[in-house]
């Protein structure tokens, strides 16, 4: 669709398809969907759209402390006084925050990575936040670190790499627990995790 | 119709679209081959566990035009130790990515090797670093030197590479190794290749070992840091020769091992009582000047 957008469409309209067909996840037909539908919609309603695109990229930056994406310098959570300070939850992205959250359990910090260790595809220690985590740590007050990557390789490896970091600061670096989704069903579970839950099993 | 089993290794699992992973895989039969595991990467998929990299598993396979379909996936082995571990699992992602690198200059084809023979080493590879046997660090030449091997880029060991005597005769401290030239080199001939590196007598013993004795028993070749060095330095070049592209996660391997020494935020101290721990070698904790992947 690219290279000939020229024959089938208007200049402007191509190149509209063009820039949505580079959002993830959009492929070339959705992008023409989108993109016909925009030029459906009210005049008022496609500036409103991408008003609010321009400015949530012009205002957002990363937290000072945190390092998640923030309008608002320290964020949200980091001047919330009622939180946990000497609590720090670590995560691969400003998404996982949402997540965590959502669950109203946790009361502590929060600190984003954005991205996790890939050896395979060349992302190292020095791509990821994680100075930023080093410094937060070391300037004291900190109790415990939950690692908070996520279950699968690049994330183990993350939280492997930085509890060997963290531990010569006098933390306690946790791992989150693993095991059945809540109204999962044995038969389908998988191996690997079905393990895991028996290993880390619990008195009832 | 379309839909065929086969046993496999994933080498590697890119996220594809909202839910998908693209999937690496290296078949026992048939090479490499590229498949979609739909909404594996949500948080309920039986697909998720089993399509994780360094998996051996069965796979059931919907055959499509371009890209084949997961459509079942039984784990036959997680090769849950590796994850347990960093310098496993930066040993085990250099040994997936070498065959990744490897078999793409064969078009995914094992090209001159016996059916499955890519397949075996690698899986014996993950078995040893999964089970923490011996020394991760001569599991991975181990494993490297053999793969090449397969391949055809065997390094002559055995005579000087350009005058064909023997090196391993009487005498004879100071060997090197040609990558240009695929061997060892005497002192004599050392002049042929400026960019040969040193090999000792220990080194070049050890590399026969890694080369030519039982994979199973890798691990427990003795491999000081001068040896490690050197062997890593010969496999780098022997691997900048024949690959089009360097290994990304050999460069991790340096990252991480700088870090377990030099600066001194990580504890050298611990992984050397670990190593010894596990009755291995030590890992030579200054972690060196940095022969991998320079």
């Amino acid at each position: 669709m690219k290279g000939d957008g020229g024959v089938y469409y208007a200049e402007i309209i191509a190149r509209l398809i063009e820039e949505l067909n580079r959002l993830p996840g959009v492929g070339p037909k959705t992008a023409q969907r989108l993109a016909f539908h925009l030029l459906r919609r009210p005049y008022e309603e496609v500036r409103r759209l991408a008003e609010a695109m321009v400015k949530a990229r012009e205002g957002v930056r990363r937290c000072s402390q945190c390092c998640n994406l923030t309008d608002i310098d320290p964020c949200r959570i980091c001047r919330d006084e009622r939180r946990d300070r000497s609590l720090i939850c670590v995560l691969e992205g400003p998404a996982d925050v949402v997540a965590v959250e959502k669950t109203r359990e946790y009361r502590g910090l929060y600190h984003v990575l954005h991205g996790s260790l890939s050896p395979v595809d060349g992302v190292g220690p020095d791509d990821l936040c994680i100075k930023e985590l080093l410094e937060r740590v070391g300037r004291g007050g900190v109790r415990e670190v939950v690692l908070a990557t996520n279950p699968d390789v690049k994330g183990e490896a993350t939280a492997l790499y930085l509890a060997r970091l963290l531990k010569p600061l006098g933390v306690v670096a946790t791992r989150l627990a693993r095991g059945l989704p809540v109204g999962g069903d044995l038969e389908y579970a998988d191996e690997v995790t079905l393990a895991r839950a028996l290993e880390f099993r619990r008195e009832v | 119709m379309g839909l065929y089993r086969t046993e496999a290794i994933v080498l590697r699992a890119q996220p594809l679209g909202e839910a998908d992973r693209l999937l690496t895989l290296l078949s026992r039969e048939g090479g490499k081959v590229r498949a979609v595991a739909r909404g594996a990467r949500r948080a309920r998929s039986r697909l998720m566990a089993g399509t994780q990299p360094f998996t051996h598993a069965s796979l059931l396979l919907l055959k499509g035009r371009e890209l084949d379909t997961v459509s079942q996936c039984e784990i036959r082995n997680a090769f849950g130790g590796i994850q347990a571990d960093l310098e496993r699992t930066a040993w085990a992602s250099c040994a997936v990515e070498l065959v990744d690198a490897a078999l793409e200059e064969t078009g995914g084809q094992e090209a001159g090797t016996g059916p499955g023979e890519v397949f075996s080493l690698l899986l014996s590879a993950l078995g040893l670093l999964s089970r923490g046997e011996g020394s991760a660090d001569a599991v991975w030449l181990a494993f490297a030197l053999r793969l090449l091997s397969l391949l055809g880029y065997r390094p002559r060991l055995e005579a000087c590479a350009a005058c064909e005597r023997t090196p391993a005769g009487d005498g004879e401290d100071s060997l090197y190794f040609s990558p240009a030239l695929g061997g060892v080199l005497c002192e004599r001939c050392r002049a042929q290749d400026p960019a040969a590196t040193r090999l000792s007598r220990g080194g070049l013993m050890a590399a026969r070992q890694l080369l030519e004795g039982d994979m199973a028993r890798s691990g427990q070749v003795r491999l000081g840091p001068v040896l490690r060095g050197e062997l890593e330095a010969l496999l780098e070049g022997h691997l900048a020769r024949h690959l089009d592209r360097r290994l990304r996660s050999l460069e991790f391997v340096r990252a991480i091992r700088t870090q377990s020494g030099g600066d001194g935020v990580g504890g050298a101290g611990k992984d050397r009582r670990r190593a010894q721990a596990r009755g291995g070698e030590l890992p030579g904790g200054e972690g060196g000047p940095g022969t991998v992947g320079r």
